[in-house]
């Protein structure tokens, strides 16, 4: 079974996409990142307000196994998060590009988005796993 | 696997070329059909001779006496201390042969201080020749008759009988670590392990029963409250404090047995509990509890609990601080989360 990698988004080596909509990201985990976690339980997500840094934790997710950090692919404030995600974390499983969405953040550093990986080298990435 | 607070980094993971099949759907699987489970990494040990009864019984915790020929008992091998090298099933197979079933981690320890405690009797090491499956939940039977001509399902038990499945020679045992009462171990030679496996699950699918891995496996004894070697029972941990003193028989002498007797005589000092969590954030081993503003002990294990929808734990306290209807809290990185203090077991299968 080879993961779904969309078209049009950016990749972070650690499994999180990033969708950009002019200055704002919503950033959420690849589909090989929550096959691989399993079901997903519980989501811990960043207060509104909250600075995000490039590559830093800005978030855990937790499946019946075990918790992850959720690492943050841009810099900025986080200016949404997906309260439904608190009733039904499944979403993340069966859509993780769509309803799956975490966090949504204005970004302070848009040129690191250069420093992400689009979807061919993503899958690449993935190949060498 | 679960390690407290511990937050594994997604990039870091060594990703199988297989992705797993998801736990939730193993341990459903398992409740309301059947899981197949490749268990074959534990150990098998016999112990043969005039003195493996009296060897034994100064040897692990439970009283061996009076068992009929394929009876088994849950029993614990405790260090001088009270403390616990391992959990067992000791089979007897006939008043001269014994066999063991041991955990996977601990065998070889297991093997060199049962060997210790030996006289008139020889330990064989059983496992490299032995592969182990287990076929757990309420079509367990149905599935066996498939491939079995023997009446397993007249199996009491805790008990062992030998049959051909899938035209191998077999032990089968009624037991098993789902709190499924309709499961059994399967005993066979190692070579075979393919054969029986891929009749298991020709057999089985049908019957809308999923091989499981190790994350149902924990979810389905966690929420049945058995214990886990490494978590609830360890060298400093004793069968008091587990909870599992029906195991213990403190009027026979065996190692660990002056200990336990003094422990129970002072008051056992901690006591296991069960925590059912309002929401679905799992707790786990290593973090600490909390009732009022006092950390009184640690979660010893804690995931999330699918037949119950709810995160569960189990937690060793201070005896007396988290009584059965109390409120404790668990600090999970950082943030404390709130847990009842409930009755054992979580979740009860149907007979």
């Amino acid at each position: 079974m080879s993961a779904k990698v969309p078209d049009g988004l950016k990749y972070s080596k650690e499994h999180e996409w990033v969708k950009t909509d002019g200055n704002v990201a919503t950033i959420g985990i690849t589909d090989h990142a929550q096959h691989a976690l399993g079901d997903i339980v519980f989501v811990e997500l960043p207060k509104l307000g909250t600075e995000a840094k490039f590559m830093k934790p800005v978030g855990v997710v937790e499946s019946v196994k075990a918790a992850s950090d959720i690492f943050s692919p841009v810099s900025g404030k986080v200016v949404a998060i997906n309260t439904d995600l608190a009733k039904t974390p499944e979403a993340i499983n069966t859509d993780c590009y769509g309803a799956g969405w975490m966090v949504k953040i204005e970004l302070s550093a848009p040129d690191e988005l250069n420093k992400l990986l689009d979807a061919k080298s993503y899958t690449e990435f993935l190949g060498t796993l | 696997m679960a390690l407290g607070a511990k937050v594994i980094d997604f990039g870091g993971w060594d990703m199988p070329v297989d992705y797993p099949t998801h736990i939730l759907q193993e341990h459903f699987a398992t409740r309301q059909n059947a899981g197949l489970f490749d268990t074959g990494h534990m150990g098998e040990v016999l112990i043969e001779g005039a003195g493996a009864l009296e060897s034994l019984q100064g040897a692990v915790s439970r009283d061996l006496a009076g068992m009929e020929n394929g009876q088994g008992r849950y029993t614990l091998l405790c260090n001088e201390s009270g403390g616990v090298f391992d959990d067992l099933i000791v089979f007897k197979q006939n008043d001269t042969q014994y066999y063991i079933v041991t955990n996977a981690g601990t065998r070889l320890r297991d093997i060199e201080v049962i060997q210790s405690r030996l006289t008139n009797a020889t330990l064989r090491d059983l496992t490299p020749e032995t592969h182990k499956l287990d076929l757990q939940g309420p079509k367990t039977f149905e599935i066996l008759a498939k491939l079995c001509d023997a009446p397993l399902s007249k199996l009491k038990r805790f008990r062992m009988t030998r049959a051909k499945v899938a035209g191998v020679e077999s032990i089968v045992s009624r037991s098993g670590y789902t709190g499924e009462s309709n499961g059994v171990e399967l005993f066979f030679a190692k070579s075979e392990a393919c054969k029986v496996w891929s009749a298991l699950m020709d057999a089985g699918k049908p019957a809308g029963m999923l091989p499981c891995g190790l994350g149902a496996r924990d979810t389905l004894r966690l929420e049945c409250c058995l214990p886990l070697y490494g978590h609830e029972l360890t060298e400093t941990i004793t069968p008091l404090e587990a909870g599992v003193k029906w195991a213990v028989s403190l009027e026979k002498n065996f190692v660990g047995a002056d200990a336990l007797r003094a422990q129970e005589k002072n008051g056992v000092p901690r006591t296991l509990i069960a925590l059912k969590f309002a929401g679905r954030q799992p707790a786990r081993a290593g973090h600490p509890v909390f009732a009022g503003h006092t950390q009184v002990g640690e979660v010893t294990s804690g995931t999330f609990g699918p037949s119950v929808n709810s995160a569960i734990a189990l937690a060793l306290v201070k005896t007396g601080s988290a009584p059965v209807g109390a409120s404790v809290q668990a600090e999970v990185r950082g943030t404390r989360i709130d847990a009842a203090v409930v009755e054992k077991p979580f979740y009860k299968a149907a007979k």
